[in-house]
């Protein structure tokens, strides 16, 4: 996936459209380690409880990036991680922080996985 | 009871305990739990498996993994058809287990995570977390393959830092011997629950696990052994039993007189600790309540092993009303040599001879030892195994001791014994039981150093006291101490702890070999101080995984490489040593250590997780409780319901727990439902009851509790905690009734299911039996008061369902919904 950062044309545009997305790229392995050191209570941390039981490392790691990914394109920082609701329906993926929603695509390649949110107003 | 004399006839025994819990882990993203009759057909699997793939008796099977139900599974699979097993402690580094490997030549490996092995091992490689799927559909019946008590049955490397482990060979009998030497000197009850906080790469907890196995209790394992973690699942399992070394009790003892503190009950702690001399061990756990209350109230007894427990240690737990029982033994004896037993028990003492041991006193005190449970001898290093034993063969234990009408005291290891030029010896363990009572260092090592005519005593500390200081609290030590004894010289350890085994033991002889080589040609050693350890930088470290240069209170997380994810490792980490929680949004990129360090002494300690109440679950109660609802609370329901059962016989095929879920179509349903199963069944069955429901209406959650044996279930987030103690209930045995629409349904129709449904059933893999009832809608509509008219229902029972743990649980949530809306 290519990211083009320079269509946007005039500068203070740029700052407007860019506020409300938010990008987030999460390395596999580095998760899995953070994952392996901090175990429950960091699981339990960064996602709400129905989010996390009976995931696996792949699953949350797409989780983590989302909810990094919505909280860049956030208008206001979320007190917990685990306020940042990621609704998977099957066929796309949204989310929620308070009454903002935004839009998700993920990602998966080459031991990464990239995030996009774009905030819906 | 005999005891087995092969491994194959332990396995088969195992089916005596049928439908008990044997082995259980739970950890946040899985569950594994085996029945012993699972574990027995598991174990069959396994060995078929090993010989399908050309695994021949006497071939060696390596396991590099932490504990688990499956590390059993495979324990027990290997020995039964004469595998040798080779339990390698799963934090050893990548060398030492290639070392093992060059050593023993496994058939095949076994571990955990990536060890990077691959192509260096000519052996198979295997996840142990594959284990399922690799025996597949290996039959479950025993191979029959005969083995002999005299073959190897493990090769155990003992712990020490010397270059060349020593491989420990033991037999069948050595193993089997010991474990009839523990039952018959602590009598394993069937209902004991054992929290496992040692690795099954230790004998220890190896042959205490196979002990307590052999008589149908319930040993528990957790995802990783802390503090935090085993506090919680002395609450969540409630363990009655631990096989701990002394080092976790005074820990554990230390954090109760803290909490003591922080309420401001320490000096009534300490009167009730004077008060409990005089009661019998009943009282004192009343009088300790709120302590047990935090262990989760049902830890009775402790057997300690590894190291000598400090005596005062060792009080303060009876006192508390835990029983402490003290062993002895090494890894070349399988490991128990002698042991106090339930009743007859000293504090002082590591007990007497099992009834297979015979002990003496050699010269120089060291404690020898003879019968079936020493090993067989150390792999491929026969002048190691000659040197091991006495020329009339009494194998030498390196300890020395002394015998008191057949109660064994410990003095400490001979090799460590420092002999003064005058020929009298210090034990380094005598002058550390008084310095040990010093608060001006954290840990304190005596060792000797070689002088020009024998040795001299040296202390080595650790800690960041001031020299003066540690100059004058020296000479008050040496002021307790027999003069022969006398601290000669002190200095402090270059790091903030000392070398530890695995038992966690200081690691004497690197400090000895210190002292004795570099220390000796250092001149600023006392100087030479590195303190850091506090858990601030501790957690950073770790979370970085690199080493990093000094790190200073002035500088900025995002500087020194802590992003967003190891920020939120760092804060758990902190949340588990700690026991502070500190908010996500507290700290950002511009946080710097030293607000670190502040907000970790400012942050609140970690809310304890709500108490369930136990009573409804006393058998007393359950007598009494079970007894009204057949009667009188049967006989109200039939004066409103007439029911019919339809499928009953679908419930033939249970033989443990389960899950039964039903369509909640009327607040009479629950008791209608109840009464519809079998006696059997209800005897043991609980109800859950949505919490807002047990909040609000104490009348009814009380009648709920005491009649129906309920419990309170979170209707919103957070649901774990229900979730975890549906587990809970599962593993004592408890059926479970569940409506998983949530609440009442207004129109009759089926609603859509909650999704916790479908985390039971593809995490706990007990089966759900759907139940409908047809025919009740409308009898108790909701917010009624009495029932509005007769009727006559149904209860159409269906076929019970497992779901195996790869499948989604959104998926089996629906497929559950359709089954029940199919009945």
């Amino acid at each position: 996936m290519r990211v083009h950062f320079h269509s946007v044309g005039g500068a203070l545009l740029a700052v407007g459209v860019w506020s409300m997305i938010g990008i987030d790229l999460v390395d596999m392995k580095e998760f899995q380690r953070q994952l392996d050191i901090g175990g429950a209570t960091f699981v339990r941390r960064a996602f709400g409880d129905a989010e996390s039981v009976g995931s696996g490392a792949s699953r949350l790691a797409g989780l983590w990036a989302a909810k990094e990914a919505i909280v860049k394109a956030a208008s206001t920082t979320p007190w917990r991680l685990s306020d940042v609701v990621v609704v998977d329906d099957g066929s796309s993926l949204c989310g929620l922080v308070g009454d903002e929603r935004f839009a998700l695509t993920l990602r998966r390649q080459a031991g990464f996985v990239l995030a996009l949110a774009v905030r819906l107003t | 009871m005999n005891e087995p004399q092969t491994f194959a006839d332990y396995v088969s025994d195992l089916d005596r305990f049928g439908a008990n819990l044997a082995v259980a882990k739970r950890s946040f993203l899985k569950v594994e739990r085996l029945t012993y009759r699972e574990l027995r057909e598991r174990s069959y699997q396994v060995a078929n498996f090993l010989i399908a793939s050309g695994v021949r008796p006497g071939d060696r099977v390596m396991v590099i993994a932490a504990n688990s139900p499956r590390w059993v599974q495979l324990l027990l699979g290997a020995l039964q058809i004469g595998v040798v097993v080779v339990p390698v402690d799963a934090s050893s580094s990548r060398t030492t287990v290639l070392r093992f490997i060059a050593e023993v030549a496994p058939a095949m490996v076994f571990v955990e995570g990536d060890l990077g092995l691959g192509s260096r091992v000519g052996s198979a490689v295997h996840a142990l977390d594959d284990l399922d799927r690799l025996i597949g559909t290996a039959p479950a019946s025993a191979p029959g393959l005969e083995v002999t008590k005299e073959s190897p049955a493990v090769i155990v490397f003992t712990s020490g830092t010397t270059a060349a482990p020593k491989g420990v060979v033991l037999s069948h009998a050595n193993i089997l011997e010991d474990v009839a030497g523990i039952l018959e000197r602590i009598e394993v009850q069937e209902d004991w629950r054992l929290l496992s906080v040692l690795p099954l790469s230790h004998m220890y907890e190896m042959s205490g696990s196979l002990a307590v196995l052999a008589r149908g209790a319930s040993i528990f394992y957790m995802p990783r052994v802390t503090p935090s973690a085993i506090a919680e699942s002395m609450v969540d399992y409630r363990i009655s039993v631990m096989l701990a070394i002394p080092q976790l009790l005074t820990l554990m003892l230390e954090r109760i007189r803290q909490v003591a503190d922080e309420q401001g009950r320490r000096a009534s702690f300490e009167r009730a600790l004077t008060l409990a001399r005089y009661l019998p061990f009943r009282a004192r756990r009343i009088l300790f309540h709120s302590v047990h209350r935090q262990l989760g109230g049902n830890l009775r007894l402790v057997v300690t092993g590894g190291a000598p427990i400090p005596i005062d240690v060792a009080t303060t737990w009876e006192l508390m009303g835990v029983l402490m029982v003290q062993g002895y033994g090494l890894t070349e004896t399988s490991p128990i040599l002698t042991g106090n037993g339930l009743s007859e028990r000293r504090l002082d003492s590591a007990g007497k001879a099992l009834y297979n041991v015979q002990l003496r006193i050699g010269p120089e005190g060291e404690i020898q030892a003879k019968g079936p449970t020493i090993f067989l001898g150390y792999l491929n290093n026969d002048e190691a195994t000659r040197e091991a034993f006495t020329d009339d063969g009494w194998f030498r234990t390196g300890d020395v001791g002394r015998l008191e009408d057949g109660w064994l005291h410990i003095q400490g290891r001979l090799k460590f014994v420092i002999v003064r030029s005058s020929g009298l010896k210090v034990f380094p363990e005598d002058v550390e039981v008084i310095a040990d009572e010093s608060t001006t260092w954290s840990a304190i090592c005596i060792v000797g150093k070689k002088e020009n005519d024998g040795e001299s005593v040296v202390a080595v500390v650790t800690g960041d006291a001031p020299d003066h200081e540690i100059d004058r609290e020296i000479a008050t030590v040496n002021g307790r101490l027999a003069s022969f004894q006398h601290i000669d010289a002190w200095r402090r350890w270059p790091e903030v702890d000392f070398p530890r085994t695995r038992l966690l033991k200081i690691d004497r002889r690197s400090v000895q070999d210190w002292v004795n080589e570099v220390a000796a040609t250092s001149k600023s050693d006392a100087r030479d101080v590195a303190t850091d350890g506090d858990a601030v930088l501790h957690a950073v470290r770790q979370s970085l995984g690199h080493p990093t240069g000094a790190l200073e209170d002035e500088d900025c997380l995002a500087d020194i490489g802590l992003d967003s994810l190891r920020r939120l490792t760092v804060l758990s980490l902190l949340e588990e040593r700690l026991g502070v929680t500190i908010r996500d949004d507290a700290i950002d990129v511009q946080t710097t250590i030293g607000d670190l360090r502040r907000l970790a002494g400012e942050g609140r300690a970690v809310e304890a997780p709500p108490r369930r109440a136990r009573w409804p679950y006393w058998r007393a109660v359950r007598f009494v409780g079970n007894g009204l609802r057949e009667t009188l609370i049967r006989a109200i329901v039939r004066i409103w319901v007439t029911t019919n059962v339809e499928g009953l016989e679908h419930l033939a095929s249970l033989d443990g727990p389960a899950i039964f879920i039903f369509n909640h179509s009327d607040d009479f349903d629950g008791p209608v439902v109840y009464h519809a199963l079998p006696v059997a069944i209800r005897r043991r069955l609980t109800v859950a009851m949505g919490d807002d429901v047990m909040r609000d209406h104490t009348m009814l959650a009380l009648l709920a509790r005491f009649c129906f044996a309920g419990f309170s279930f979170a209707r919103s987030e957070p649901y774990l905690p229900s979730l975890k103690y549906v587990g809970t209930l599962l593993d004592d045995g408890w059926n479970v009734l569940v409506a998983p629409e949530g609440r009442l349904s207004t129109d009759g129709r089926l609603q859509p299911f909650k999704s916790g449904i479908g985390l039971l059933a593809v995490n706990y893999g007990v089966p759900i039996v759907p139940l409908k009832t047809i025919g009740l809608a409308g009898t108790v509509p909701l917010h009624a008061k009495w029932p509005r008219r007769r009727s006559t229902v149904t209860v159409r029972i269906g076929e019970p369902v497992r779901f195996g743990s790869d499948r989604d649980y959104e998926d089996v949530t629906t497929a559950l919904h359709q089954i029940v809306e199919d009945l």
